[in-house]
């Protein structure tokens, strides 16, 4: 179903969808949202683009991680090597930072499984609960920091359970989404 | 002491990262991780010491009465020095053993994961708490005895090791609820004051039988026993530290912690005896015929383990305190020869004892510690074993009743331990004989004979000054067994000239005259071979098929692998429920007039709307031939409910069915290619038979309405979370709150069914038969 309008929409509403999701999970405590819708806005975007393009292509665009370091200069030692790379790498790290280096050459590339995202989710989640345990309260009983994060408001261990929740189902839908996408 | 736990699991879980930063050095950790926890243990050696059991409290699931209660008095604290000092041994052991292993991270995993989970069982005081580290230990044991799991061997071993001990655990949590309920109390401290009312309560003899068979499971007794030599499958470090050293004592464990609490009566005596004395003799006898290393051990380790429960079963105070001395002193040398076989096995390749000669030569250090954990195994002055085996005796020889055949049991398992004991020690290492000296493969590093050298001299030490090292600590476990009139033991090599002595003499002995015929054991086992074919081992594997085949049979008569009957089935009974329900509450939806008025004049305009698109949809999706339409229809029907929620004020519920069906139609449009046409049923009768079930469920759905609307709407609830969500929870949407807080534990068990319904759908797409393959 490739329709060029659709593909040209998705462009614009991809990152739209992602931090709407992302509003909805941290809204979720005081108005309607949290993260179990959070998660099922999160794959909107993800089945749209599995719908126009296909789950290969999707796969390759968005899911491919491709690690790139820097091109060794000559007679360069080890150390001063890896404290470049170091540095190429954190500037990746910031989102639409133009990575078009000239030298830079492909270490490994994987393809990241939503299958492999589930455990995280969950693991947040149980983290989340055993967090109180150091306190001297019970297994999964909210627990809160005194200060509060501007935008997110106060942060608790609830949170960090809700995110648990959000990734997980996102992760779960995604993965069914693909496994039944592909022929 | 929930830290040390949390810690162990934390580390477990990071070992294969750590193996991937570490390499070959992840060993450097993973002995610290023991290492510290040994530590921590000894700080609290001088209270207990002194009389005063450390009690620590978390609360866990306050709601079921399940909490992390720690309980560490001379028992636990004996147990947990033990576990962790073989763990520091064992983990480094590992490290040079299975040097080079691609898997030694997740080797790591399982090996810390059931250090931690053996720890949790000695020093957990909540009965329910110590069930759920004592499961964790079967599994933990599973995947490390199938850690080589292309082989088929360590899989079904690894399968009968789990069916079993886990057969056991199930008996095992019964008999723990049991006693739950019939203590009213889950706390072992509180159940042990409560001796008196146990012992006459009802379910004391359930309660004792149930208990029974996990320990005997999980402690390989007669006839339990078979998987304990299979499971030699696993690597060696973890047949010295599981199989020898720590998880197949977890059941004396069990039967010593219950000791004070359910113990003393005649059932518990005479079949903790009974049981434990067969073992031990039934384990030394097959001892005896073995020619693989591992199997001699993991044999002798059985006899071992019936002579320790045999002691139990005797239940004076004097024969629980001489359990624990044979307890350290078996753990001393069986964990070293494990290892001492393993180093054997990794530099020759082979294990047949036959195959093995003049090893002393090429291996000295490890001759030495062969020697020193062997003398201690046959029970020679001044080793710790000595000591060990003369209590043993001791207790034996003066039990109340039975002392005759039981200490005939015990000294034949004896007998076989010196003969064992000899092959090992003597037999391929020094022993001259027409054959030349096995060639080496390379000379073991000091990983490979340290530990057991250490263990062997530790043997040794404490075997010339018991008083010094270990008595305070095994006299503070004796009064945690058998009350305060024990811990008076002074533990000494020379006891006079007595029968024991006696018997040890005459033991050695024989155990020299059976080492010298140990061709006639090996080789005259074939005559026996009809009566091994209906033993304990065939036994396994009838009842394994039996189960499996039965299994299927109820499988193939219940599963139909139709939709319509398991939604139907779903339907029927559902009906029955409620009008059971009504029945037997009287419940009757009172209908006049005035009921329909006031309900229609209720029913707001768009609430019309609503019926007027639910209803046709409904209907003509029951007519359609095509999927397509029907899908369409029903997301119809779902956004017509979604509407409902809002109309009502559920914003959160009306979310998540709006996207739950978007979601579905998706999903089903990008399959819809691939299922086969649609099938309607178009017989007279099958028509009929659905109508009449949707008439009577929707008929009866409608009447609950009716009926629940006749009770005033309990708003308490509503008002308490209301209130509390926002004072206690600090948010304001009750559902989010009740989902993240209130309720979490339900929605953490939901999101782990997602995750297993995940992988249940990625597994069952991918599986594609084969033609003529069977589902």
């Amino acid at each position: 179903m490739k329709t060029i309008i659709l593909a040209a929409a998705l462009r614009l509403f991809f990152p739209l969808f992602i931090f709407f999701s992302f509003y909805i999970l941290i809204r979720g405590h005081n108005h309607p949202g949290g993260g179990f819708i959070g998660g099922l806005i999160l794959v909107i975007p993800f089945i749209f683009h599995v719908l126009i393009h296909g789950a290969k292509e999707t796969q390759e665009k968005l899911f491919l991680k491709r690690v790139y370091s820097l091109r060794r200069k000559e007679q360069e030692s080890d150390l001063g090597y890896s404290i470049r790379n170091i540095g190429y790498r954190l500037r990746g790290l910031i989102p639409w930072y133009s990575r078009q280096d000239k030298d830079r050459v492909l270490v490994k590339q994987y393809v990241i499984e939503p299958l492999h995202i589930i455990p995280v989710g969950l693991s947040l989640s149980l983290i989340a609960g055993i967090l109180p345990l150091f306190l001297g309260e019970a297994f999964l009983t909210g627990v809160w920091a005194k200060a509060a994060l501007p935008l997110i408001g106060k942060i608790g261990t609830t949170l960090l359970f809700d995110i648990g929740v959000y990734i997980l189902v996102s992760a779960v839908v995604l993965k069914i989404t693909m496994e039944m996408s592909k022929s | 002491m929930i830290f040390i736990i949390i810690a162990g699991l934390i580390i477990a879980f990071l070992a294969p990262l750590l193996h991937r930063l570490l390499g070959k050095f992840i060993a450097v950790p993973m002995v610290l991780l023991p290492l510290g926890m040994f530590a921590y243990f000894c700080t609290f050696i001088s209270p207990v010491l002194a009389g005063q059991p450390v009690l620590q409290e978390h609360s866990w699931v306050p709601a079921l009465g399940v909490n992390f209660q720690f309980l560490l008095d001379g028992l636990g604290l004996f147990f947990a020095l033990l576990i962790t000092s073989f763990g520091v041994l064992v983990m480094g052991y590992a490290g040079s053993y299975l040097k080079g292993d691609e898997q030694l991270g997740r080797f790591y995993l399982y090996l810390t994961l059931f250090m931690t989970a053996m720890i949790g069982v000695v020093i957990s005081n909540n009965i329910l708490g110590l069930l759920v580290f004592w499961e964790l230990t079967s599994i933990s044991s599973y995947l490390l005895i199938s850690y080589k799991h292309k082989y088929e061997v360590a899989r079904a071993s690894a399968l009968q090791a789990l069916l079993i001990t886990n057969g056991g655990g199930l008996c095992l949590m019964a008999g723990l609820i049991l006693l739950g309920i019939a203590g009213d109390s889950y706390a072992i401290t509180e159940l042990v004051q409560l001796r008196p009312e146990l012992l006459a309560h009802d379910f004391y003899l359930p309660v004792v039988l149930l208990i029974m068979l996990g320990a005997f499971t999980k402690s390989a007794q007669f006839p339990f026993h078979v998987w304990l030599p299979n499971a030699m499958a696993a690597p060696t470090p973890v047949s010295a530290y599981l199989h020898s050293a720590t998880m197949v004592k977890a059941g004396v464990y069990l039967l010593a912690r219950f000791t004070p609490m359910l113990g003393g009566t005649e059932v518990w005596n005479y079949t903790i005896m009974a049981v434990g004395a067969t073992t031990a003799v039934v384990g030394a006898f097959l001892a005896l015929q073995q020619l693989d290393l591992k199997a001699i051990l993991a044999y002798t380790t059985i006899s071992a383990l019936g002579s320790l429960v045999t002691l139990i079963g005797i239940g004076s105070t004097f024969a629980l305190e001489a359990m624990m001395v044979f307890l350290l002193a078996h753990a001393l040398y069986k964990g070293a020869l494990f290892m001492i076989a393993g180093t054997v096995d990794h530099a020759t390749g082979t294990r047949d004892t036959t195959k093995l000669h003049l090893l002393g030569r090429r291996m000295p250090m490890l001759a030495a510690a062969a020697v020193l954990s062997s003398l201690s195994m046959a029970g020679i002055i001044p080793f710790f074993g000595f000591i060990g085996k003369e209590l043993l005796y001791e207790g034996a020889f003066e039990a109340p009743s039975y002392a005759m055949p039981l200490t005939i049991g015990i000294v034949f398992s004896g007998i076989a331990f010196v003969a064992v004991a000899m092959r090992l020690g003597y037999g391929i290492f020094f022993r001259k004989s027409a054959h030349e000296a096995t060639a080496i493969g390379h000379a073991p590093e000091p990983g490979l004979w340290l530990p057991p050298l250490l263990l062997g001299i530790a043997g040794l030490v404490f075997g010339l000054l018991p008083n010094l090292t270990v008595t305070p600590i095994l006299n503070a476990a004796g009064v945690s067994i058998a009350g305060a009139e024990a811990g008076q033991l002074e533990l000494a090599l020379w006891h006079g000239f007595n029968p024991i002595l006696l018997l040890t003499i005459l033991t050695i002995l024989l155990g020299i005259v059976a080492y010298v015929f140990t061709n006639v054991f090996t080789t005259w086992p074939v005559h026996l071979e009809r009566l091994y074919n209906i033993g304990p081992g065939q036994l396994y594997y009838f009842f394994k098929r039996i189960s499996a085949r039965g299994a299927k049979g109820l499988t193939g008569s219940v599963q139909s692998g139709y939709l319509r009957y398991y939604v139907a089935t779903i339907i029927i009974t559902f009906i029955f429920l409620v009008i059971g329900a009504i029945l037997q509450e009287n419940l009757y939806a009172v209908i006049t007039r005035d009921t329909w008025i006031k309900a229609f004049s209720e029913i707001r305009i768009y609430e019309y709307i609503l019926l007027i698109l639910m209803v046709p949809a409904t209907i003509y999706v029951s007519q359609t031939n095509s999927r397509l339409i029907a899908i369409t229809t029903m997301s119809l029907i779902g956004y017509a409910i979604a509407l409902a929620y809002i109309f009502f004020g559920a914003p959160d519920l009306a979310a998540t069915q709006f996207l739950i069906e978007t979601l579905t139609a998706v999903l089903f449009v990008l399959v819809l290619h691939k299922l086969p046409t649609l099938r309607t049923i178009k017989t007279y009768r099958a028509n009929l038979a659905s109508i009449t079930l949707s008439t009577v469920f929707g008929a009866t759905m409608a009447y609950v309405m009716v009926m629940v609307r006749q009770f005033p709407l309990d708003s308490e609830l509503k008002a308490y979370y209301g209130e509390a969500s926002w004072l206690e929870a600090k948010g304001r949407n009750i559902v989010n709150v009740i989902l993240v807080d209130f309720r979490a534990f339900d929605t953490l068990g939901e999101i782990t069914v997602l995750a297993v319904a995940a992988l249940g759908i990625f597994s069952l797409l991918n599986l594609y038969p084969e033609k003529g393959d069977q589902l």
